[in-house]
């Protein structure tokens, strides 16, 4: 693995203008099968965005995901390019003018040649067309999504995509229960063996592995910060790794300030799932301007929804959560947090959507 | 960078603000320079006369007036990249979402302050004690409700200094008190000179949007 501040050339996108951003520049780090047009892992990812959403060249996508590609999300797993390209026109579609601003970018060469890239976008739009069920409503939409993409010589060969669904459906004036119910119904109806990846995930988390920063890397702060309180129930010794005015941005609008905060998120969370399991999947960090230190963790809890909780009553079902939480750390302490999950797929799960 | 406050504050979307810029202020919380130049637009603000100060990595502006406005923004090589706009309340209501119950405290030693000086760099010299005693009266001060709070606690969000002024945006999370102790989440500004008592502004925006929400702590 790549030393986390090699490479100090390739900056993170935060504080630059889009001009910057998309101005052409020679290549800066080695590439191996990377389009030219590309200087830097950070470019690949930025520049890509741009020309597959706002430049709607929706078929770049067959040049820069593998045919067999695997999409994580919360709701189950997409497979196959082509059905990249289909869900990336359908949201076109129904968000016309959608604007996909990279508010940064936390990557990793995890092997010679293969990438890891935490991309954090705050998209805004008008919902102008239909979306499947939902006719235009003419809202505005702003959404952040933090997608985890495996990228290999110009292809994304497997993401793990979170969105902060939630927030986007109360923007256009929907209810998430209502919506998760809705398609609950339709997860109980057809084959039940589509969901099949909901227990085997839940059962990955249940076995304890997963990815460990080495001593020395700037991740086993907040790793360990969430070790603590997940697997210990150790919330106040957990919090000492944040500062005291630490801000918080959690899904669902959560905005707050200070440990008591973030303890008030966890437990959330925490008094929801029972018997909880905490994997990490995966981590990454780059330096910030300033000396500050932007770290990107990939986790994962799985319980029994065993508490009437901020997801409604307690069901006993065994419920999957992923997330992703992009840290900036200052003189060794966290002063932010942006994590982000579905909660509609929570909610989903809540009310006996995908699978047993 | 000055200028760009004081043009944001007129009503004008300045260049030097990215794409990804923030904007908190007049009771909610606006993404993206479209969105903030549009926002910004609907309420220009009119002073004769503007405080100044500014660091490296953020600047201030403030308005003569009571109730301001100030603008204070975070910068990176001279692009402005997170704004606070404090002042007067304009109606609006920030969209739904999760409420979170807290424990601001973790202590039965409670704390009025919750500040760590190695978050601000750019607060030199005397400007972090000046900052603390400023954050005290903030704690203390009469915010209009109806009656004190029952405790209030000021996070020092950002602060810095810029010669002999010291400037910190606040964080309050106040609890009000009465039968129903609703938590109250807003922003303050204090702008301390020398040893002058400090210029305090309630973002009177923000402090109005959160007494009107209603407390949902679920989905």
């Amino acid at each position: 693995m790549t030393a986390w501040d090699a490479w100090p050339e390739v900056i993170s996108p935060y504080g630059r203008s889009v001009e910057d951003l998309l101005a052409e520049r020679p290549r800066c780090q080695p590439l191996d099968g990377f389009d030219p047009v590309y200087s830097d892992i950070v470019d690949y990812i930025v520049r890509c965005t741009h020309r597959i959403w706002e430049q709607k060249n929706i078929g770049l996508c067959r040049s820069h995901y593998a045919e067999d590609v695997v999409m994580h999300t919360l709701t189950g797993p997409a497979r196959g390019v082509e059905t990249v390209v289909q869900n990336t026109v359908a949201t076109m579609a129904a968000f016309s003018d959608r604007v996909v601003v990279a508010e940064d970018v936390i990557w990793s060469e995890d092997a010679p040649g293969l990438f890891l890239s935490s991309h954090r976008i705050t998209s805004h739009s008008t919902q102008l067309g239909n979306d499947g069920v939902l006719p235009a409503t003419l809202a505005p939409v702003t959404a952040t999504t933090i997608a985890d993409c495996l990228v290999r010589e110009n292809r994304i060969v497997e993401e793990w995509l979170v969105r902060d669904n939630a927030a986007a459906l109360i923007a256009v004036g929907l209810d998430p229960w209502t919506v998760a119910r809705a398609a609950a119904g339709v997860d109980r109806t057809g084959d039940p063996a589509r969901h099949a990846w909901r227990a085997e995930a839940i059962a990955e988390v249940r076995a304890g592995t997963g990815a460990t920063p080495p001593a020395g890397h700037p991740a086993v702060l907040p790793a360990a910060m969430l070790a603590t309180a997940f697997r210990d129930d150790l919330y106040g010794d957990a919090a000492q790794a944040l500062s005291p005015a630490v801000e918080l941005r959690w899904p669902t609008g959560r905005r707050g300030l200070g440990r008591g905060y973030w303890i008030g998120c966890l437990l959330q969370l925490r008094t929801a799932l029972h018997n909880v399991s905490f994997a990490l999947d995966h981590y990454a960090a780059r330096p910030l301007p300033g000396g500050d230190i932007a770290v990107a963790l990939r986790w994962r809890l799985a319980g029994r929804h065993g508490g009437d909780s901020v997801w409604g009553p307690a069901t006993g079902r065994d419920l999957l959560l992923m997330a992703v939480s992009h840290y900036r750390l200052r003189a060794g302490r966290i002063v932010e947090d942006i994590s982000v999950f579905d909660e509609v797929a929570m909610l989903r799960q809540a009310s006996g959507g995908l699978g047993a | 960078m000055s200028e760009d406050l004081l043009a944001l504050a007129a009503g004008h979307l300045p260049a030097a603000v990215v794409p990804a810029c923030r904007l908190e202020g007049f009771g909610v919380e606006t993404f993206g320079r479209e969105a903030i130049g549009a926002l910004v637009a609907r309420y220009p603000a009119a002073s004769d006369d503007w405080l100044t100060a500014r660091t490296g990595t953020a600047v201030a502006v403030g308005g003569a007036g009571a109730e301001g406005p100030v603008l204070f923004a975070d910068l990176h090589d001279g692009m402005i990249v997170r704004i606070w706009r404090l002042g007067a309340a304009v109606g609006l209501q920030p969209v739904s979402g999760v409420d979170v119950a807290a424990d601001d405290d973790l202590h039965q030693s409670r704390r009025l302050v919750l500040f760590d000086a190695p978050d601000h760099p750019a607060l030199t010299g005397g400007g972090a004690a000046a900052i603390v005693a400023a954050a005290e009266r903030a704690a203390a001060a009469d915010f209009g409700l109806a009656e004190p709070p029952l405790r209030s606690r000021v996070f020092v969000r950002r602060a810095f200094s810029d010669g002999a002024s010291h400037v910190a945006l606040f964080g309050l999370s106040v609890l009000a008190n009465g039968a129903r102790r609703q938590p109250i989440a807003f922003n303050m500004l204090a702008w301390c000179e020398g040893d002058a008592p400090p210029r305090l502004l309630v973002d009177r925006a923000g402090l109005a949007a959160a007494q009107a929400k209603a407390w949902a702590p679920h989905l």
